[in-house]
């Protein structure tokens, strides 16, 4: 099993929460991360836009005073769909990983 | 003040001009713009300044080049590559036009294949020109600007150059469609001289017999457009009339003269008499007349025949001008004035850079 270890998968998650424009998903992905996924900010941009000409999320133009207009993305079902299958993906995967990564006891080492 | 927000969205707009679509390029140029601004003031409402705030903004989006690229996705080449390929389809098109002319010189060459490569090297210089168009490179539009100009005159020339003419059982290429007419006239009127002279010597060696009297009918009918009697019509024009009971000077018409029929057998016994008296010097008017148009047809051949590099000379002043228009027009409309915005637009661009440091 291998997980696509693209970004499509992080930003659909940052969407579950409710819609956000483009910079409101660099800071989603920032704080539920604590930091510690530093996405590059200007790649952020193609991947919406794949995600949305392939259905999984939609983009509305949001009008603002004095400054100009944003796109705000929100989670379609099929893109719902499609994070439901992401987790799973990703939650064997992570499971698997973490098991090899744990420290292997004393005993098994000799006994190996 | 230096405005980064505004160099960065026109470093990315140049970077992604003309390679996708203009409502997709303008969306995420707004996109951006919103992004870059929204985060600065995030950043000058931690207190730092409004310039270095945008400074950090823009450099946390990323280099344009790599955004380009990622926008455009793996397909993508990058500039440069495309203008070096659009120089190299180019030529590589213009050579074709060139081996088509080397090919339509050789005589074993099949008019089929030589049709086929003419559209190969006309879709190589489109596509040099669409790349061109594409990438913005001036030079690549010019330069396929003038190649279709050549490529027209080389086209154009082939074109009207494929004319076979037979003469005296070798193949002949004639090149120059204006003097092919020419050479025709005189194949057609060598062909018909020859034999008319072949069956007056025949004539000649067999006179006053049945079988003289059998060529000299033949003779007449066939070539009454060289030997007939000769008046003149109302008009007082040099024309050929009909045989008649008074007796009219028979005359060597020369070439290119109109066919001449009807006779009664009263005619021919006249012409006959005509005939006995003159034959020889019909034949030797004959011989001289075919000696000196062959001697024009030769002339015209070796006009023809000469070197490929010599026929230059021999294209029509029509066909130059349009292919020169043409290039001159591509160059002036596309090729100056990309070249005048990429002059600008690089300006811009070094001036912006020279300023961030």
């Amino acid at each position: 099993m291998a997980f696509r270890s693209d970004l499509e998968s992080i930003v659909l998650a940052a969407l579950q929460e409710g819609p956000l424009h483009g910079y409101g998903i660099v800071r989603a992905i920032r704080g539920r991360s604590e930091g510690v996924l530093k996405l590059g900010e200007g790649q952020l941009y193609p991947i919406l836009h794949r995600l949305e000409e392939d259905g999984q999320i939609s983009g509305d133009w949001e009008m603002q005073d004095g400054k100009p207009p944003r796109k705000v993305y929100s989670l379609t079902e099929r893109g719902g769909g499609a994070l439901v299958k992401r987790r799973l993906e990703w939650g064997a995967f992570s499971k698997a990983v973490g098991r090899m990564m744990q420290e292997v006891p004393k005993e098994a080492k000799s006994n190996a | 003040m230096l405005d980064y927000i505004n160099w960065y969205l026109v470093e990315l707009e140049h970077k992604l001009r003309n390679r996708r679509s203009a409502q997709a390029t303008t969306d995420l140029l707004i996109e951006t713009k919103s992004h870059i601004e929204e985060h600065a003031a995030e950043l000058v409402a931690k207190g730092i300044d409004k310039v270095t705030a945008e400074r950090m903004a823009v450099a946390d989006f990323g280099d344009p080049r790599a955004v380009s690229a990622s926008v455009l996705g793996r397909g993508y080449l990058s500039r440069r590559a495309c203008w070096t390929l659009s120089i190299a389809i180019g030529l590589a098109s213009f050579c074709l036009v060139l081996a088509q002319l080397f090919a339509t010189f050789q005589p074993d060459t099949f008019a089929v294949p030589i049709r086929v490569l003419l559209v190969v090297p006309w879709l190589g210089l489109v596509v040099m020109a669409w790349i061109g168009f594409r990438t913005e490179r001036w030079i690549s539009l010019s330069a396929s600007a003038i190649l279709i100009g050549l490529a027209g005159l080389t086209s154009l020339w082939t074109a009207s150059n494929i004319q076979l003419f037979n003469l005296g059982g070798d193949t002949l290429y004639v090149y120059e469609p204006n003097r092919a007419n020419e050479i025709e006239t005189r194949v057609a009127w060598l062909t018909q001289a020859r034999s008319e002279f072949n069956q007056l010597q025949k004539w000649r060696a067999a006179r006053n017999s049945v079988a003289g009297d059998q060529v000299l009918k033949e003779l007449i009918e066939d070539s009454g457009r060289y030997f007939a009697p000769i008046g003149r019509n109302s008009s007082g024009d040099r024309s050929l009339i009909q045989f008649s009971n008074r007796q009219k000077p028979l005359v060597y018409l020369g070439p290119h003269a109109v066919s001449f029929g009807h006779y009664t057998y009263d005619q021919f016994n006249l012409a006959k008499q005509v005939w006995l008296q003159n034959g020889d010097q019909f034949a030797l008017a004959l011989k001289k007349d075919i000696t000196n148009v062959d001697q024009e047809r030769r002339a015209l051949v070796s006009i023809v025949s000469t070197p490929w590099v010599e026929r230059w000379r021999y294209i029509g002043k029509w066909e130059v001008t349009l292919g020169a228009a043409l290039a001159i027009l591509l160059i002036l409309v596309n090729g100056l004035s990309k070249m005048l915005g990429e002059i600008l637009n690089r300006a811009r661009r070094t001036r912006w850079r020279r300023q961030i440091g």
